[in-house]
Formats: C-alpha cells, structure tokens, sequence
C-alpha cells in the first residue's frame, strides 16, 4: 500500500496551533493519459483524506484527478487537549491507509 | 495577463514571425512585459478581468460568487512543470462559519481539483497542496458559509509544460 510521511510537533503549548504536513506516495492517475500504444491509462486516484483527533472529525479533503502525484496536504488546527490524531486517506476503491501519531500538550 | 500583438489576420505565418522578430519580439521579452503589465495594470481593470473569468464557474454555480479578498489563494504565476504546481489558500473572515474551501482550474479537462471541509478546532483554514495546471488560466478558490453567499479569489497562472494530457514515453 502507499507509503505515507507526516510531519508534526510532538509537543505544542495549550492553545497554540498545530501544522500538520502529510505527504502520500500514491500515482494519482488521472484517467486522462495514454499509453505508448495509445490505450487509454485508467484512472487511479485517492478520492479522500481525512483528520480525527480523539474521533471528532477536524480537517477533510476531497482529492480529484487535479491533485499532483504524491499528494500533499497541509492544514493547522489547535488541540484541544492531549491525544491522537488519525489520519486516513482512501482511494476510488476504497482501500485505505490509516496513520495515528499522538500529540501533548506541553504545561507552560 | 495576456500580451496581444496587433498583428492583421491576412498576414501569413512566414511574414507573421518576421514582423514578430523585426519589432524585436521574442518568448522571453514577451514573458517579462506580461508579467510586468500583470502589476503595472490598475486594481480596477484586474477586478473586471477576473470577474470575466468567474464566468467560467456558471456551470457549477447557479450564481457566480462574488470576489474578496479575504480569500487569499496563492500560486505561481509561472509554473515551469504543470504537473506539480504548489497552491495555498486560507480564508481570512468569519472562520466559525466557514464550511469549505473549492478549488478550481476551468480549463483542465476536470475542473474541480480539491474541496477541503473544516471544523471548530481548525482555528485558521490555511491549506496547503500541490495541483495539477493543464493550460495557461486562472485557478480559482471559492469559500462557501453555512450562513451567506460564497466568495471567490482568482489567480493567473501560465505554465511552460501542462500536465494532464501528454501521453506517456
């Protein structure tokens, strides 16, 4: 399945908010390109990305053929408290690549 | 912005370059006077020219949404590989009521790129990705409200090599 990278500060200070960068390796083909032979190259693409902290929904995107390969995505949200982020993304199959990473809120 | 040369329809393509060349046109100084007209041009006039290109969004939008600034959508505006083009947007007003965020290239062969939605912990709607540019256009970003009319920003973007329809080698 694809190979996904996240970045994201382990440890933010309450109240502040936090830049999560993700960046998929996934094709995205658009169904618009032709092969050598001139045969039509079917679409394969992620058709949906989507942020839970704690299982409350933060940050969704719908993806189309108009997303570059290896689709990248960057949003900012402000954790309410400490916990776990889930992140998914689903492709026009429905297959599916879930990643949590855990963020703390650091005292200060 | 688009840079015309005046330049009669009869005249046949021969003659066409050599006028092209005598008035000391080429690629790269017309390139430069584009971009340079592109902030030489008064706000006024780039207003009714985007407002031109909203137009385009008829088809998805029974009325055009109207522009504002406080959409903020950034792009290139020349791209060197249409493929991979980076792309930010946030919209900077009445956040709490903010439903989502679409993005639009008209003339790529799907328009509709991407359609980001928010929530009340995404305490700025500030989006980062990359899209793909089929041709030179304006890439709009329209911002939808659970409680009024959507807003609208375009920006031009010229591309040297347009993604989406090359064939494969």
């Amino acid at each position: 399945m694809w190979k996904a990278r996240i970045s994201v500060p382990s440890k933010v200070s309450p109240g502040t908010a936090v830049t999560v960068k993700t960046l998929i390796a996934h094709p995205m083909e658009t169904g618009f390109r032709r092969d050598a032979i001139g045969a039509a190259i079917p679409r394969d693409i992620l058709t949906r990305f989507e942020a839970r902290f704690m299982d409350e929904f933060v940050f969704g995107a719908d993806l189309h053929p108009g997303i570059a390969a290896n689709p990248y995505l960057s949003f900012e949200f402000v954790p309410p408290a400490s916990g776990t982020l889930a992140l998914m993304w689903r492709d026009q199959r429905g297959q599916e690549v879930r990643e949590t990473l855990s963020i703390e809120i650091a005292a200060t | 912005m688009e840079v015309r040369m005046e330049v009669p329809m009869e005249v046949p393509m021969e003659k066409w370059m050599t006028v092209s060349k005598q008035a000391g046109f080429s690629r790269r100084r017309l390139l430069r006077a584009g971009l340079g007209a592109g902030v030489l041009v008064s706000t006024t006039s780039i207003r009714a020219w985007e407002a031109n290109q909203l137009d385009l969004l008829n088809r998805f939008y029974d009325q055009p949404p109207r522009l504002d600034d406080a959409v903020r959508l950034k792009i290139p505006a020349l791209a060197e590989n249409g493929n991979s083009v980076r792309l930010q947007v946030e919209v900077v007003s009445a956040a709490e009521q903010l439903r989502g965020i679409e993005i639009y290239a008209p003339l790529n062969p799907e328009p509709l790129l991407a359609r980001f939605q928010f929530s009340r912990f995404t305490a700025s709607s500030n989006v980062h990705t990359r899209i793909r540019i089929a041709a030179e256009q304006d890439v709009i970003a329209v911002a939808r409200f659970a409680d009024g009319p959507s807003i609208a920003a375009a920006a031009h973007i010229v591309v040297t090599e347009a993604a989406c329809l090359e064939a494969l080698i």
